[in-house]
């Protein structure tokens, strides 16, 4: 290994060719936790998407439920393409017996929960991946979270698949099964001692990169929709034609406030978001003084912003309204187009990636009925966090072990 | 390469180099495969001659993307996807659909709404969608001329929606020629019957044999230029339709 590999300068960072630049970015060895950490709350999300199913299982999967056997027959005929008759579940083969069909999901409720602390995971990982697949196998009923969800699993199962069968402090049985050592209580460990692995680089980066193409597609597919390029896209699930009424619209159009005050309040709005996040920003004037002052200043900039996004921002006119969303539904495409642009990068980036994470994430869970969307997209721009932002992360909940 | 905000760490452990230029082969190929997915779907669709026609994906692309190891590929690891997903269109009608059940003599004794508004709201997202694929309608080629059976055969049958009052709709299933001339109608897609009939059978099943009919509730959206234009949509405009699949499963 060369000593530039080693360095930390950003000189010697600029000297270094393709191949050692890959090398590196790819199998560089990293502290387990981020994908621990990863693999921990997808595990749990993966609870809470597949236990609602607990009373539909046999209306959802079973060959006696909505789709049935003959409606399977009947799809798969020559020149339909109403399912794909090449995709496979293993839910297919109980499918007929209800009972079986039962047995599987609660059986693989016990695999996801396993799999979540961590225990057994090199079986675990391949047979979460399995009930993934098997479980959003019916694309009538597939919501974009499956989609995800599967890509999650996919590279979760070929982390756990190779992860440990170089170190030399495991013995066989260890290496072959992973126990306990991925278990949630191992990754409370200190830094220190937390192992490093290529097979979480490789994963956490084929998890980064994946994404980034999605979001990016996601953003450019948007481009081709003309509600997305009309800018009214978020119009359409604010006001459902089944909630909406004639009376609800007529009050919209006399609410008072105009395209003037609204601009100001979001002038207001940038002003207290950048005066809050420059309290923590290293450098800033803000840091050099006492903790009081400083928050006094978040406390500020909190009533500020809770003033303008409730006091003002509802009682928005018409015109002022419609602006506002197409405005939204600009900078959503532009987060996600250009995304690959910071979600690597630290500093601000940072708080692009991971503010765009919770608004977005935060939005989708109010405005679109995607259950678990908002949440995977959160878990996914997490994947960008480094080693010791992880550290960081967790260091409340170590401290809290620790007492 | 992209930047990251942490310096590289000390390289030790790195697997040996047989295994970095592996993986990195199989980084390099599976990371294309994904590419080239995103980018083989049609776009639009694009309104051409008055109809949304969607374009063909790029020709460089879906050479590729058509291949048989692509396609094995794919079809073992489903984990790869174009994320052009269909709820990036929110315009679009919002559909619900209830399961009349009903005894021998065609009494209603039951009704069955989807999405059920007791279901948690995970598992109505999904019975929305289910709804939906009682939607897309499409217009019914005009029947020309009066059409003759050929000897010892009858004629296929052809369905289409038959106003019946205001916001209300029957399937009506009948030869061609019984196709009311010089007015335009819209039908069902084979695909959306296939459900319906499903569906049918399933409530039919549950209620020990009964008789379902189908009833397909919608809305079409609310544009929001209702906030601008004059002048404002009353209740009536916003009252919603209500189409009849019939029996589908006696």
């Amino acid at each position: 290994m060369s000593n530039r590999e080693t360095s930390p300068d950003a000189s010697s960072t600029k000297r270094q060719g393709f191949w050692t630049c890959w090398k590196n970015f790819w199998f560089l060895p990293r502290q387990t936790l981020g994908l621990h950490a990863v693999r921990m709350i997808f595990g749990i999300l993966l609870l809470c998407w597949l236990l609602p199913f607990a009373g539909y299982v046999n209306d959802f999967f079973g060959l006696n439920g909505w789709f049935d056997t003959a409606a399977y027959a009947e799809a798969s005929k020559a020149g339909r393409e109403l399912i794909d008759s090449k995709s496979w579940s293993l839910l297919y083969l109980v499918a007929n017996n209800p009972g079986a069909l039962h047995a599987v999901y609660w059986g693989s409720v016990a695999v996801l929960v396993l799999f979540t602390l961590g225990l057994f995971t090199r079986i675990t990982a391949v047979l979460t991946w399995l009930i993934v697949v098997s479980f959003t196998a019916n694309p009538l009923i597939e919501v974009d979270t499956d989609v995800f969800f599967r890509l999650i699993a996919f590279y979760l199962m070929v982390a756990y698949l190779v992860i440990d069968w170089l170190r030399t402090d495991l013995n066989e049985v260890q290496k072959i099964f992973t126990p306990f050592q991925h278990s949630v209580v191992a990754m409370f460990k200190s830094q220190e001692s937390t192992p490093r692995s290529s097979a979480a680089t490789v994963t956490l980066r084929l998890l980064q990169v994946h994404f980034a193409l999605a979001v990016v597609m996601m953003g450019l597919h948007k481009l081709q929709v003309a509600e997305w390029w009309g800018g009214f896209t978020f119009w359409y699930p604010l006001h459902r034609p089944s909630q909406t009424t004639a009376e609800a619209i007529i009050d919209f159009r006399a609410r008072p406030v105009s395209y003037s005050d609204f601009i100001g309040g979001l002038i207001g709005l940038i002003a207290a978001c950048y005066l809050f996040i420059s309290t923590y920003s290293k450098g800033s004037y803000w840091e050099t003084r006492d903790w009081l002052f400083r928050w006094s200043l978040r406390v500020v900039a909190l009533i500020m912003v809770s003033w303008i996004v409730f006091g003002i921002f509802p009682r928005m006119g018409p015109d002022t309204y419609l602006h506002t969303i197409s405005l939204v539904a600009y900078v959503v495409l532009a987060w996600q187009i250009f995304f690959p642009t910071f979600a690597w990068r630290g500093g601000l980036c940072r708080w692009v990636l991971l503010g765009g994470a919770l608004l977005g994430g935060i939005g989708l869970i109010a405005i679109y009925p995607i259950p678990l969307l908002g949440e995977a997209f959160a878990l996914l721009c997490l994947t960008y966090l480094t080693d010791f932002e992880w550290f960081a992360l967790f260091s409340p909940l170590r401290r809290l072990m620790r007492t | 390469m992209p930047r990251e905000n942490e310096p590289p760490r000390a390289s030790a452990g790195m697997p040996p180099t047989w295994m970095l230029a592996l993986g990195s082969v199989a980084i390099a190929l599976h990371l294309l495969l994904a590419f080239i997915i995103t980018l083989n779907v049609p776009s639009g669709p694009w309104p051409v001659g008055g109809a949304g026609i969607p374009a063909d994906p790029p020709r460089f692309i879906s050479r590729i993307g058509e291949s048989k190891w692509v396609k094995r590929y794919y079809n073992a690891l489903p984990s790869y996807h174009s994320f052009h997903f269909s709820s990036n269109r929110q315009e679009g009608q919002e559909i619900s659909f209830d399961g009349l059940i009903k005894d021998d003599k065609g009494t209603v004794i039951k009704k069955i709404s989807f999405p059920d508004p007791e279901a948690p709201s995970s598992i109505q997202v999904r019975q929305r969608l289910l709804a939906q694929q009682l939607g897309n309608d499409e217009p019914l080629p005009p029947q020309q001329g009066v059409i003759i059976a050929a000897p010892g055969k009858e004629l296929e049958p052809i369905r289409w929606w038959h106003q019946e009052a205001d916001r209300r709709y029957i399937l009506k299933t009948e030869n061609p020629n019984a196709v009311p001339r010089n007015q335009s109608f819209m039908h069902p897609t084979d695909a959306q019957m296939l459900i319906a009939r499903s569906f049918s059978r399933f409530l039919s099943r549950q209620n020990a044999g009964a008789r379902v009919e189908l009833t397909r509730n919608w809305y079409d959206p609310i544009l929001p230029m209702v906030l601008v234009n004059d002048p404002p949509p009353s209740a009536a405009d916003l009252r919603h339709f209500s189409s009849s699949y019939g029996e589908l499963n006696k």
